[in-house]
């Protein structure tokens, strides 16, 4: 792909995204590393951002690197209900480990957090058979699906 | 989009939502919805569930509470000690299943691994995800066994859930989040909250600044006495400091709290660029 500077791809942007998918700043990223972000015009920024809390570990950290290659060349996609595969089963271990609480626990995965916040009211309307409400805290963001 | 407490720009337009879902004021100290003060309010707030479970919902029809342990998108609020122990409690009484939203709040991000840990209490589910698979999209439900194996086979999942390459990321990004990263993460909250803490006492903007951790919000008010929310300043800082070289989020249901949401790993040298343009852009203002 040919290098665009942040104004021709922000023109790009305007012209085949919607605006509802909002952007808080008009760069557009070549590269991350550690606590880094670089745009395509070779500026550097220091990321307070984290892309909204998601990178504790820093961005395009060495050991996740790796492991995805790796993963890459095994397999990406079989659909866990339809051959299983170690890593889901796996994490769902140490998260049932380190998670508080030293009684028996259960996990399973998602794509969001808009999805598990659903899926937490799911299995908390299931297992009280209450099926009329819950009851969240006065919290702004929750997810974009109509439910959560 | 139904749990959303903020209408505009979340929910505006969008509806209808599913019906029988109920908020409760949260512990906003800052902003106390009961107009108390802490601790004298005795955490007024949890008592008056028991208000609402006469006169607007009957606890029995209750399945669950959610509560995020420090509100995130909500303005980054830390509820006093005590606050949740006391709500896990009205909800034992009434069997409420007790749902913590860690989605923001944890995987380190307040110096443990969930910051429901800092309250010392157990929830019965656990919802996690952001900085679980570092970058890519999984998020987690986990709870206590009994409760999980309820639903049938085939009640839960979908095509993606748990894809293969975001469940390896989350497997490295555990075996990294461990005491050293954790103990790192403490001393980063540490600094993060001395350097707005001075910067509060130099500019009159800055009303309050809470955290847990290096999960830190700093909320902007145009007079300290009335607290009026300085939201056009905010955007106009954000503004400023991207312009300068950091990117910077802010949040809030009144748009008028700065949040630091950066990786762990960021050195001192790079926290300090951070806190210098942030301080210029302040000035600025």
């Amino acid at each position: 792909m040919e290098q665009r500077t942040n104004k021709e791809l922000m023109t790009l942007r305007q012209e085949h995204v919607p605006p509802g998918p909002y952007n808080v700043t008009p760069i557009f990223i070549e590269r991350a590393k550690g606590a880094i972000i670089e745009d395509v015009e070779g500026k550097e920024y220091i990321d307070f951002a984290g892309g909204i809390g998601a990178e504790n570990v820093g961005h395009c950290a060495e050991q996740v690197v790796s492991i995805l290659k790796e993963q890459m060349e095994q397999y990406i996609h079989t659909c866990f209900h339809v051959v299983m595969y170690e890593p889901y089963v796996e994490l769902a271990r140490r998260m049932n480990g380190i998670t508080p609480g030293n009684s028996p626990k259960k996990t399973f995965f998602v794509n969001s957090g808009a999805e598990a916040v659903e899926n937490g009211v799911k299995i908390a309307r299931y297992a009280r058979q209450r099926g009329l409400p819950s009851l969240p805290f006065r919290t702004p963001f929750m997810g974009a699906p109509i439910w959560p | 989009m139904t749990l959303t407490s903020q209408i505009k720009p979340y929910k505006w337009g969008f509806g209808p939502f599913c019906p029988e879902v109920y908020r409760m004021p949260f512990a906003y100290c800052y902003r106390c919805p009961f107009g108390l003060e802490y601790p004298a309010c005795q955490i007024y707030c949890v008592d008056y569930l028991e208000e609402f479970f006469i006169g607007t919902v009957a606890a029995d029809a209750v399945a669950a509470l959610i509560a995020e342990p420090v509100q995130g998108e909500g303005g980054f609020i830390v509820p006093p000690q005590g606050y949740f122990k006391k709500i896990k409690a009205t909800c034992e009484k009434y069997g409420i299943l007790f749902i913590m939203d860690e989605i923001q709040s944890g995987m380190g991000r307040t110096g443990k691994l969930f910051a429901c840990e800092h309250f010392d209490i157990i929830p019965d589910i656990i919802l996690s995800g952001k900085s679980l698979a570092a970058g890519l999209p999984l998020a987690g439900v986990t709870g206590r066994a009994e409760i999980m194996e309820m639903p049938h086979v085939g009640g839960l999942g979908g095509t993606f859930g748990g894809n293969p390459i975001a469940c390896r990321a989350g497997l490295a990004v555990l075996d990294l989040l461990t005491g050293e990263m954790l103990e790192k993460a403490v001393q980063l909250g540490e600094k993060i909250r001395a350097r707005l803490l001075n910067l509060q006492e130099q500019y009159e903007i800055i009303g309050d600044v809470r955290g847990l951790g290096p999960m830190v919000g700093m909320e902007l008010v145009r007079d300290r006495q009335s607290k009026e929310p300085a939201a056009d300043e905010t955007k106009e800082l954000v503004k400023r400091c991207h312009e300068k070289g950091l990117i910077v989020l802010s949040c809030g249901v009144y748009h008028n709290v700065i949040r630091t949401l950066m990786p762990l790993v960021i050195t001192d040298a790079q926290l300090e660029r951070g806190f210098s343009i942030l301080e210029e852009s302040l000035s600025e203002l």
